[in-house]
């Protein structure tokens, strides 16, 4: 194998969230049509949870992808914790107002004006569990008014469930639950976004034995595969640069992926 | 940057702690194993000492009983032949002639009585001292005759046979008086018609 081939595979998992990366795993697949088809319906906020590297930010940033050129749909992708810069963007974004200052009243008075009921505006939110008690109070509000529809992504945590609890519990139309991969969507996965770069040869050295370590590590977490791939194709590439001897590119090695999980932190050593 | 000579010796300590569990299971496996293996082979060793100590009361026992049992039926079947007069060719050492009349001689040689004495000092049997005594006493050697009827009696004095020999013995070794003198001692404790008949024979000289 060579150098080229190593370094493709390695960049193929780069932590990097791109839709045109998304993979197509059954499951999520199923997930992603049924968010598709809530946004459709007349509902006020569709809730996305699940533990992190489960996929959350990738559907999202798929579901802006795909509906970005025939609806209204703004993604944020890092939340936007100061409130006054929060409303300037949004009313920036979603009515081409711009202002120097904007709070929440002045916002609700823009969405008001510029309401023309025919097409509601979607705001995607990732990371929500970062924006304070205030500011999902104020997103609450502003997704009663049914001028907006909000989609928010929260990690599932003890803290996220109770502010799901407290905030969206009678508002949510639709929540939908996100889990770690089971061994043969990680097989899909890995082999599909290998094959998806055109690493063949690299798609060919992971057998069964392989994915069963990598899920035992990661059970089954999508970032963490990542990360635990790249750093395995980046030992790879270290061999072969330096000391070809000592590897063999036919399979993927055990010792590699265990060398990989103790240097992303899987393993304790 | 990946540091992969740290990390091969990071990973090679990974899979000496993974493997020590395995390794302490086996170790202990392993003394367990030994440990019964030697408890086991002990408790074998004793089991053989114990069994070969029964062995040997065993065989003991079973070499007595094979001694006494065979020299009653011996005895007996002397006596049987003596009486009834049968021929016993099944016996090898007893020699058999043949005249008009079928005639068995019965001669027991010396190394016959050797084994009979060899086998009395082992199980004491005071019946074995009297058949030797008899033995003794036909074969005319009235001392050793003498001796063996003296011996059965310290073991066992109301065998009546022993004590005829005995006296018989005496008289024949010239010591007639103190033959008698014994004889009416032991009349007068057992009032046997044996020794009432013997006393008779040596008064009217019958019995020289």
């Amino acid at each position: 194998m060579d150098i080229l081939t190593l370094t493709d595979s390695k960049n193929t998992f780069l932590d990097v969230v791109d839709a045109s990366d998304y993979i197509k795993i059954d499951r999520i697949s199923e997930i992603y049509a049924s968010l598709k088809n809530s946004i459709s319906k007349p509902l006020k906020m569709i809730l996305l949870y699940g533990k992190p590297g489960t996929g959350k930010s990738m559907l999202l940033n798929k579901l802006h992808y795909d509906l970005k050129d025939e609806k209204k749909v703004y993604l944020y992708k890092t939340p936007i914790l100061d409130e006054e810069e929060f409303f300037k963007l949004l009313a920036q974004d979603i009515f081409d107002v711009k202002s120097d200052t904007l709070n929440y009243t002045q916002f609700i008075k823009i969405v008001d004006k510029n309401n023309t009921n025919d097409e509601v505006p979607i705001v995607l939110l990732d990371e929500a569990q970062l924006y304070s008690d205030k500011q999902m109070e104020q997103i609450r509000l502003l997704a009663d008014t049914r001028k907006i529809k909000f989609v928010i992504t929260l990690h599932k945590t003890q803290q996220e469930d109770l502010i799901a609890k407290e905030h969206f519990q009678t508002r949510i139309w639709e929540s939908i639950v996100l889990d770690n991969a089971k061994k043969s969507e990680l097989k899909t996965y890995v082999q599909k976004k290998l094959l998806k770069a055109n690493c063949v040869d690299s798609a060919n050295m992971i057998t069964d034995k392989n994915i069963s370590l990598i899920h035992k590590l990661t059970n089954g977490n999508y970032r963490d595969t990542n990360k635990l791939l790249y750093t395995v194709f980046e030992i790879y590439l270290h061999y072969i640069q330096n000391n070809q001897k000592k590897i063999d590119t036919k399979y993927l090695s055990t010792k590699i992926i265990e060398m990989s999980a103790i240097h992303t932190g899987l393993i304790d050593a | 940057m990946l540091n992969i000579k740290q990390l091969e010796s990071r990973w090679f300590r990974y899979k000496l702690k993974s493997f020590i569990p395995y390794i302490v299971f086996i170790i202990i496996l392993i003394i367990i194993l030994v440990v019964s293996i030697f408890t086991n082979t002990k408790k074998s060793t004793k089991n053989k000492e114990i069994n070969t100590t029964k062995t040997i009361k065993k065989s003991k026992v079973i070499e007595e009983k094979v001694i006494l049992k065979p020299s009653y039926n011996f005895m007996k079947n002397m006596q049987t032949i003596k009486k009834e007069n049968i021929p016993a060719q099944k016996k090898p050492k007893k020699q058999i002639t043949y005249k008009n009349n079928i005639h068995i001689k019965k001669q027991t040689t010396k190394s016959d009585i050797d084994i009979l004495i060899k086998r009395f000092k082992t199980n004491k049997n005071p019946t074995l001292s009297l058949f030797i005594a008899k033995k003794y006493y036909k074969q005319k050697n009235y001392k050793q005759a003498y001796k063996y009827a003296f011996i059965t009696n310290e073991l066992d004095n109301k065998l009546e046979e022993s004590w005829i020999i005995f006296i018989k013995s005496m008289i024949k070794l010239e010591r007639k008086d103190k033959a008698i003198q014994t004889l009416k001692q032991y009349i007068q404790y057992s009032n046997s018609i044996k020794a009432k008949k013997l006393i008779e024979d040596v008064r009217l000289g019958k019995f020289k």
